[in-house]
């Protein structure tokens, strides 16, 4: 790990440490609190700059650099629009040729009063999340699965035209675009379908063709390995959660700690968990170094360790804790619903277990 | 935790490793053991003669000096050239080390310069009857007489002992200490009199592992490696190398294993032959199972350089070695589907008799080395550090 990533990650969590309390975790996990204002608070302390060029007025810093944030994120259960704000804006502004206008609407996302959202018909590969598609000018259709989409004021698009992929940026508020807010089972994350009928494509497009499809897959790899990183952060936090409950549950006159059958099912999660830590290690590393075709199937292959393993690392976690483990009140349950949430995310592991011996197979 | 340091000439070192990979006559590896055993013994004197075996170890224990990374980057490209590793896996990377550590100069030099040319291969004399996964229960005795050890008793599932020239012993010399503390770590000529070896046919139909009988087998005292009754804390060491080191090597044939998978359905497919729907998910289960290893092992690498060993990190490692080997080969040898009955029908696109053989290779991982359990409870005790019952 870098000496930047260090920096990130010790700012990232002294952030925490100050700003995020039980309290507005709860508020944010059920849904009380909209995030704006912790969003704000991350804008002002430069998180939406980090990985933006400096000559877009940001810090510069690779991507790879952030991955220990995301783990953080997912130890500390942060949930945010973060993968939207500090990933994706910094990718289209390193990535594309764009113009001042469309930049500018890119670059006012690092306020923290602006908020992007992705609609992206690749979050899965085996349901069907919708399409959009351009012809004659018009963006039609819709997308399911939104994140962040009842707050955004800027929409990234993946859509479809005659010549190929094309990549848009639609304002919220443009006609024809309708945002439904939906009920979410991911704590803390707000879903919408959104349905575009007759929006104007002409100025919105930012690449198509190869150049779109290029960055799509960056953004796409990208999302998996922040994604990954969370879970495994997530992994990590029940683990120790599970560790401080064993040894102190006292059962039989002893803590259960001392039990061989807890014991085993405990050093099964160690195991997995010191896995995927230096998955993400392996993956950040080698970032920095790889084609991005390589860089592609390695987020799909993080990912999908971390969707497989932190779930399994979750399931065993409740189990060890007994009954508290599957209370409302106790913490676990939103690590496990969160974990259950971003293992769908960008693929579940059989996806993308099919979905790599299919381009290795192509290869 | 911090990385290997980046090692510039080890580009250098990687290319050179090809360029004499590219111009030297790599020899095919026949499926029967006895064959298999001469071949891989010729080419590890082959690899020995050109510099390429101990790469870490030090010179004057007659290796190359160089560090666990060019190890590695060995290992990676002679798996890559699809060459096969020497035979004497158990001399150098997990007895080898700890004579190295704890043998006497003299030792060294006798032992070492044929451990690593492959004139001597070495087999572990730990496993007993009654001393499997409670191996510190061990009952092989070695009595003290004059300048020699006396050993009688029996090992078992001791790989190559037919073919060793050395056993590293367990054996208990002090019967009335706690039992930790009263074995030592003997290595014994497996030509004195009173050792017989019974080989043992195991579920691939190949003779690896054997029985071993010590009938009053007598042993200079000069082949004590270290103190009298601390053989204990060898075995962990060696166990170790075993749990540690041994990882890195089959991470190697794991990668290449997977990628000669696609290979064969790769070319299967272009002749027209079907691929079931799960194939595509089942191998790239194996992928990524592998490159989960890879990332595992760069940690035990950095572990090494730091002189870090033994470590409660071994057993980490070791139970996502089995894990790991286990679904690779399960993975692929299950899209053979019915055709796993037959070993040399084509139909299924891949090589029947060599997935099947690999499958019931890998269901023996779990076992060597201290079994999956063992490696939690090491993991529970001393990387979690529960407290016990």
């Amino acid at each position: 790990m870098g000496s930047a990533a260090d920096d990130v990650l010790t700012a990232v969590t002294a952030f925490l440490d100050h700003r995020y309390g039980d309290g507005i975790r709860l508020a944010l996990l059920e849904g009380n609190d909209d995030g704006a204002s912790l969003r704000q608070a991350a804008a002002a302390d430069g998180w939406f700059d980090l990985a933006v060029p400096e000559k877009h007025g940001g810090v510069g810093l690779a991507l790879n650099d952030l991955v220990p944030a995301f783990r953080l994120f997912g130890e500390r259960l942060a949930v945010g629009p973060f993968v939207e704000q500090m990933v994706l804006p910094a990718l289209l502004l390193s990535e594309l040729n764009l113009d001042e206008a469309t930049r500018l609407r890119i670059q006012a996302l690092r306020s923290g009063t602006h908020l992007l959202a992705w609609a992206d018909p690749g979050i899965s590969l085996d349901w069907c999340a919708g399409t959009v598609s351009t012809r004659n000018g018009r963006l039609n259709g819709e997308i399911r699965l939104v994140r962040y989409a009842p707050h955004c004021s800027e929409l990234l698009v993946v859509a479809d035209s005659p010549a190929g992929a094309q990549l848009c940026l639609v304002a919220a508020a443009a006609s024809g675009l309708s945002i439904e807010s939906i009920e979410s089972a991911d704590p803390g994350v707000p879903l919408a379908i959104v349905r575009f009928v007759d929006v104007p494509a002409s100025s919105a497009v930012m690449a198509d063709g190869m150049d779109a499809m290029r960055v799509i897959a960056l953004m796409r790899a990208w999302s998996r390995i922040m994604f990954a990183a969370e879970l495994t952060g997530m992994a990590r936090r029940a683990l120790t959660l599970t560790l401080d409950h064993i040894v102190t549950r006292e059962q039989f006159g002893a803590p259960i700690a001392t039990f061989q059958a807890v014991r085993q099912i405990a050093a099964t999660a160690a195991q997995r968990v010191i896995l995927l830590e230096n998955f993400s290690e392996a993956v950040a590393e080698d970032a920095s170094t790889q084609s991005a075709d390589l860089l592609s199937l390695s987020a799909m292959a993080f990912k999908a360790a971390a969707g497989e393993l932190a779930r399994g690392v979750g399931e065993d976690a409740i189990q060890l804790h007994g009954g508290i483990g599957f209370t409302y009140e106790y913490e676990l349950q939103w690590y496990y619903k969160r974990i259950l949430a971003l293992r769908t995310w960008y693929g579940d592991e059989i996806e993308l277990m099919a979905e790599i011996g299919r381009l290795r197979l192509a290869a | 935790m911090t990385d290997p340091p980046h090692d510039p000439t080890l580009a250098d070192y990687r290319a050179s490793v090809r360029d004499w990979l590219a111009a030297t006559d790599i020899p095919s590896v026949p499926l029967d053991l006895d064959h298999r055993f001469e071949v891989l013994k010729a080419w590890q004197g082959t690899l020995y003669d050109a510099g390429w075996v101990g790469i870490s170890w030090s010179r004057e224990s007659g290796g190359q000096g160089l560090t666990p990374l060019h190890q590695l980057v060995f290992s990676e490209e002679l798996a890559r050239a699809r060459a096969p590793m020497p035979i004497g896996l158990i001399g150098l990377d997990v007895v080898g080390p700890s004579i190295d550590t704890y043998a006497s100069s003299e030792q060294r030099a006798r032992l070492l310069p044929p451990l690593l040319s492959g004139d001597e291969m070495w087999c572990q004399g730990f496993s007993e009857p009654n001393a499997g996964s409670d191996l510190a229960s061990l009952r092989t005795t070695a009595k003290i007489d004059g300048d020699r050890f006396v050993v009688n008793g029996q090992k078992v599932w001791t790989s190559w002992a037919h073919k060793a020239r050395w056993c590293a012993l367990l054996a208990r010399t002090d019967s009335d200490a706690p039992k930790h503390r009263g074995i030592s770590y003997i290595a014994v000529d497996m030509a004195t009199p009173g050792v017989s070896v019974r080989p043992l046919v195991q579920m691939t139909g190949d003779s690896e592992f054997c029985e071993v009988f010590f009938d009053d087998v007598e042993v200079p005292r000069g082949n004590l490696i270290g103190d009298l009754n601390a053989g204990w804390t060898i075995a962990q060491d060696t166990l170790s190398h075993e749990r540690g080191s041994y990882t890195l090597r089959r991470m190697v044939e794991y990668d290449v294993a997977v990628e000669e998978a696609f290979a064969e359905i790769r070319r299967h497919r272009s002749a027209g032959g079907t691929v079931a729907p799960r194939t595509l998910e089942q191998l790239g289960r194996a992928y990524v199972s592998v490159r989960g290893l890879e990332a595992q092992t760069r940690k035990t690498m950095a572990r090494k350089v730091r002189g870090e060993v033994p470590s409660p990190y071994d057993s980490v490692d070791k139970l996502s070695l089995n894990e790991v080997e286990q679904r690779v080969y399960s993975s692929i040898s299950d899209l053979l589907g019915p055709f796993r009955l037959t070993p040399h029908d084509p139909s299924a696109g891949l090589d029947s008799a060599r997935w099947v053989k690999d499958h019931y290779y890998s269901r023996a991982v779990s076992i060597y080395g201290g079994t999956s359990q063992v490696q939690r409870n090491i993991i529970a005790d001393r990387l979690l550090e529960l407290p016990r019952g």
